[in-house]
């Protein structure tokens, strides 16, 4: 029997990054995959990033992450969005040439030493009292493994709807894998099904880019990566482009609706409001006939255009008359269709905060599996699972990565804790603490917990301290009002000064730049790009910064406060039933998270929190 | 939000409401001392911020530095107190409303208002209480709940809820704008953060702002409304009141001055709860002791929903008693004027003051004449006022009082800084919904996200 320590299952954005992070530590790996030809395959969007689905891409990186640095090396433009409201919110974007990210991928994960690949499907797990000790294939093989990560996506009892057919695949050129979800069920695993799409890809040689209005990237292109130099950075190599529906585009969906699978009826699955597919927009908002579309190419060697805002299941027919109906788009010519996929999931409150199933140890999901959508949101939960992985077989505590800490533990916390109705995407307003949870600092608040392979802590603490002192003297040296200072001030639409401030009161000013008062107050020594852009986010933010750290101060306490995994919910008298039965499904790891369940009162935890100090004391007395 | 494991510091009336005289107000945590100190003057100009375990005696100041009652106040360290945290416990004597005031003192000094058995808790969480009396505070928590949730659901029907749900979605419509701003950049949105979106704002500050005013016809309304019997010494205000409450309680004699503290009762005059309030007769005198009662039934006095304004029948008006008129007239609280002793010979045409009266009532306290009359004067004039506070919406307890207030400064906080970008904008809405959440229930960001998308075309 071939054995491994780690098995990856999906070679997707989750379970690449499980695979690389597991085999970079030592451990012996093997990332399993049903279409080895596919790894790290964009089956949706060609791009990477986002408001918030960004920062969590810097997490990536910042934690060890392979994604940061395969959009950098493969993108072809980038884009800063939020740019015109505060540092906190920028948000990085890059489309990507998906056929290029796909190859970096799939090198990256051959060379690696340490990881095999094999293309196979596995089809059940192999379970020893409670206890992960390996899996099974479809041709019967058994391979021994120490833990497993699960990053299967679309693929358990993927459905595919072409109108009203519909067939058996996980993605529009791949099998589905059937036999794991009946596994699942074998093993008392909860499953549900959800919803997603996509849309047509076009030929770009048939558009008429005179009709469309031109979206290019920025003009100071920043990478994902804290490993990629800024100065220097240009990989802006396509424009995207825009056009939007009308009046023809909604009276053609509005009646071929009869030929929806998602109004017939035939669609069971959940789908997600933020990702609609456009007869759901029709239908929703019936006066709104003027919809966005953003034709993106899909790299620099293909013809494949991507129709973002176009997802759809009608049939093939209806998709032609839809984009003809687009300006710009009379002649386009459909190289692939758009569909829609239903897929089973395995709802996440099963899982510890580790990602863990409660179930069985040693068994790890990430990705769609756990009804989360998005690359972004699958690479950073496999990155976390193997990092627990790893833990697990060294006997270790888990990695918990808190709510204040990084935008993954608040996608962590909220499946887990929360548990998913519909697939879950990041947003900037799912984080209670967004002015920390910044794309420019996750280095700062990650590195420590991770491989330090794209940013390194010493490095980070030096920065530090010239930004301390750098602080310090802004804060120290005061600006007297000077013919200089006014000219500067008018420059950057001030008013002029009245009297002497200290510099870092003139930098709060909203129109004044760090830049800008250089001219004027050169530092002592140059500042390199990071160092100048945290001193300037952390001098205009610092009120607000200092409030949210209050807030943190107090969320932390409340973390730290475990609950055993042993805890005996039925003995503690008094919870009301519900809440009772609410702590067993989820088994909170701590107060803080026994808090934020849904229907869990305060006085719930209040009291449970008293027992337990009550059973504490206890037994210390016998002691 | 959960105050498990907070080491804030916490303050609450803990003498149970309704009991008239002495009652305390506690705080426990790290800053009790601090917080103490800046509304607390020392009769000895002590400074207690470093004070020991020790009782002091002084005054409790408001804001602009005012006397608000005379109290004692009793240092505990750490860990010799209840909750084994440094505590103050200050004794006023003003009866309910006058702690009241000196709670809102300490809460505007940093101190949070303690959630329901917040100090049993931390007394068992430091080791103060034995096992055996954990199962006890569990209950209390438990019955503290469900009595704040009984006083939920049957406000819940009311003007109120409805009032403050209204306002709480309103709050919520303008975050999710300001998140959309944020999280949807991309998307073909209108203008969200517009002169119509502050002007929603505007409109719910001043609500809010209406709202804390209310507290205090709320708090009259579950605690009783009070009624305070003023006069001229030895016109008979004691006997009045002892009518009232028909037992014996204060001392009637006829020496005047007799009543050099205020004596406050709770009864109910034709359903309607009262507390009742014999006043210090107010006249001006050398005596130190009594010239601070007349003090305290001066504050008594203005605090009051009603007003018995008593005097004697059977003697001249003085100088006095339209000096006193006049004082009562500018409280603007209804006066009822009641001329007492009519068993005694009157002075003929005896003068009235010249200030508008609620109403006028002949009594004998001595033979009881004219009283039942002035009981149901009492009444209507109350129903009326009931009706009339009932009318508008009120925050019954501190507790929303508070929420409430901390949510006004985050809305005024925004309407100050415009200009922000809408992730700071967002920051005090979130701050605001979080303080109004111990009252609306909390607003999580999936129902932010459900207005999103409810709203706008969102998505590709």
């Amino acid at each position: 029997m071939n054995a491994v320590d780690i098995l990856v299952i999906g070679a997707g954005h989750a379970g690449i990054e499980a695979a690389l992070v597991s085999a970079r530590c030592g451990y012996r790996t093997l990332l399993a995959s049903m279409h080895l030809d596919a790894i790290g395959c964009m089956p949706c969007n060609p791009s990477i990033g986002g408001v918030a689905k960004g920062q969590l891409t810097r997490e990536i990186d910042a934690l060890g992450g392979e994604m940061a640095r395969a959009i950098d090396a493969t993108g072809i433009q980038f884009r800063m969005l939020n740019r015109s409201k505060g540092a906190a919110v920028h948000s990085p974007r890059a489309q990507a040439d998906r056929f290029l990210y796909e190859d970096y991928m799939g090198e990256l994960c051959r060379a690696t030493p340490g990881l095999s690949l094999r293309e196979m499907e596995i089809t059940d797990f192999i379970v020893e009292d409670g206890v992960l000790v390996g899996v099974r294939s479809a041709e019967g093989e058994e391979i021994a493994a120490g833990a497993a990560i699960v990053c299967t996506g679309t693929f358990l009892r993927g459905l595919l709807h072409y109108g009203m057919t519909s067939r058996p695949g996980g993605r529009g050129d791949a099998n589905a894998a059937d036999s794991l979800s009946a596994a699942y069920e074998r093993l008392g695993f909860t499953l549900g099904r959800l919803k997603t799409g996509t849309c047509a890809r076009i030929d770009r040689n048939t558009v008429d880019y005179e009709r469309l209005v031109e979206q290019p990237g920025d003009e100071d292109p920043r990478p994902f990566s804290f490993s990629t130099p800024i100065e220097g950075f240009d990989r802006n190599m396509i424009s995207c482009w825009l056009t939007r529906t009308n009046e023809q585009t909604r009276d053609i969906i509005l009646e071929n609706m009869d030929q929806s699978p998602l109004y017939s009826g035939k669609i069971e699955g959940i789908g997600t409001r933020y990702c609609p597919s456009i007869e759901d927009k029709i239908v929703k908002f019936p006066d709104n006939i003027c919809h966005h579309i953003f034709l993106e190419p899909e790299g620099l060697n293909t013809d494949e255009m991507y129709v973002n805002g176009l997802s759809t299941s009608l049939p093939l027919e209806v998709q032609y008359a839809m984009l003809h109906s687009c300006k710009g788009l009379e002649e386009a010519r459909i190289i692939r269709p758009g569909y829609a996929v239903e897929y089973d999931f395995i709802p996440p409150t099963q899982l510890t905060p580790a990602l863990e199933t409660k179930k069985i140890r040693g068994l790890f999901h990430a990705g769609q599996i756990n009804g989360t959508s998005g690359y972004e949101e699958a690479a950073a939960q496999g990155l976390y699972a193997a990092f627990n992985a790893m833990r697990y077989l060294a006997k270790e505590a888990p990695l918990i990565i808190n709510r204040s800490e990084a935008y993954l533990g608040v996608l962590v916390d909220d499946i887990v804790t929360r548990g998913v109705l519909e697939p879950y995407r990041l947003f900037t307003s799912r984080a209670e603490y967004r002015l920390h949870l910044r794309h420019d600092n996750a280095d700062l608040r990650l590195a420590a917990y991770g491989l330090q392979r794209n940013c390194s802590v010493p490095q980070i603490e030096e920065r530090e301290k010239r930004i301390a002192a750098e602080i310090k003297r802004l804060r120290q040296t005061t600006g007297a009002p000077s013919e200089a200072l006014n000219e500067l001030l008018r420059e950057c639409g001030e008013a002029p000064a009245m009297q002497a401030a200290p510099l870092e009161q003139i930098l709060r000013r909203p129109g004044m730049t760090l830049e800008a008062l250089y001219r004027l107050w050169p530092p002592e020594e140059s500042l390199d790009f990071q160092s100048k852009e945290q001193i300037e986010i952390r001098v205009k933010y610092s009120g607000y910064l200092e409030r949210e750290a209050r807030m943190i101060h107090q969320f932390a306490k409340t973390e730290k406060l475990a609950i055993p995994d042993s805890f005996d919910y039925d003995a503690v008298p008094g919870l009301p039933r519900e809440s009772r039965q609410r702590l067993k499904e989820v088994r909170p790891a701590n107060f803080g998270q026994a808090n934020r369940i849904p229907g869990i009162r305060a006085s719930d935890v209040a009291v449970l929190h008293i027992y337990l100090v009550k059973q504490q004391r206890a037994r210390q007395a016998e002691e | 939000m959960s105050y498990l494991y907070s080491d804030d510091t916490i303050a609450a009336i803990s003498t149970p409401p309704g009991e008239g005289g002495v009652g305390i107000v506690r705080l426990s945590g790290p800053a009790s001392l601090s917080i103490a100190a800046k509304v607390f003057v020392s009769s000895r100009a002590k400074n207690i911020s470093k004070g020991s375990q020790r009782v002091y005696h002084g005054h409790v100041l408001d804001e602009e530095g005012n006397p608000l009652d005379e109290v004692l106040l009793h240092i505990m360290r750490a860990p010799h107190s209840y909750t084994a945290e440094d505590v103050v416990e200050i004794n006023g004597h003003g009866g309910r409303a006058s702690l009241q005031a000196i709670l809102e003192c300490v809460l505007a000094q940093g101190a949070r208002l303690a959630q329901p058995g917040e100090f049993t808790r931390r007394a068992f969480v430091n080791g103060r209480i034995d096992l055996t009396r954990a199962e006890a505070v569990m209950d209390l928590i438990h019955a503290k709940t469900r009595a704040a949730l009984r006083m939920a659901e049957s406000a819940s029907s009311g003007r109120l809820a409805g009032q403050l749900q209204a306002l709480a979605n309103l709050l919520k419509e303008c975050l999710a704008l300001a998140e959309a701003a944020v999280d949807f950049p991309e998307e073909d949105l209108p203008e969200l953060i517009t002169p119509a979106f502050f002007a929603r704002l505007e409109k719910a500050k001043e609500e809010m702002a209406a709202l804390v005013k209310s507290t205090d016809t709320g708090l009259l309304l579950q605690e009783g409304a009070s009624i305070a019997i003023v006069g001229r010494p030895n016109v008979g205000k004691s006997s009045i009141f002892n009518l009232l409450l028909r037992d014996a309680r204060a001392i009637v004699s006829p020496e005047p001055g007799t009543t050099r503290d205020q004596i406050e009762e709770t009864l109910t005059l034709g359903g309607i709860p009262v507390r009742l309030c014999d006043t210090a007769g107010l006249r001006k005198t050398e005596h130190a002791v009594e010239s601070q009662g007349i003090e305290r039934s001066r504050q008594a006095a203005r605090r009051a929903a009603l007003l018995l304004f008593v005097a004697d029948a059977s003697s001249e008006a003085e100088e006095e008693e339209s000096l006193l008129a006049e004082e009562m007239r500018q409280l603007e609280v209804p006066v009822v004027f009641v001329l007492n002793k009519i068993d005694l010979p009157a002075v003929a045409e005896r003068k009235i003051p010249d200030i508008p009266f609620a109403a006028l009532c002949h009594v004998s306290a001595m033979t009881g004449e004219g009283m039942e009359e002035l009981e149901k004067t009492l009444v209507s004039l109350l129903a009326g006022d009931l009706e009339g506070a009932l009318d508008s919406p009120a925050l019954f307890r501190s507790h929303q009082k508070d929420s409430m207030q901390r949510a006004l400064k985050c809305v005024q906080a925004l309407l100050e800084n415009r200009d922000a970008s809408p992730e700071i904008l967002a920051l005090e809405l979130r701050d605001a919904l979080s303080a109004l959440g111990s009252i609306t229930g909390e607003t999580t960001s999936e129902e932010v996200l459900d207005i999103i998308f409810g709203s706008f075309c969102i998505g590709k």
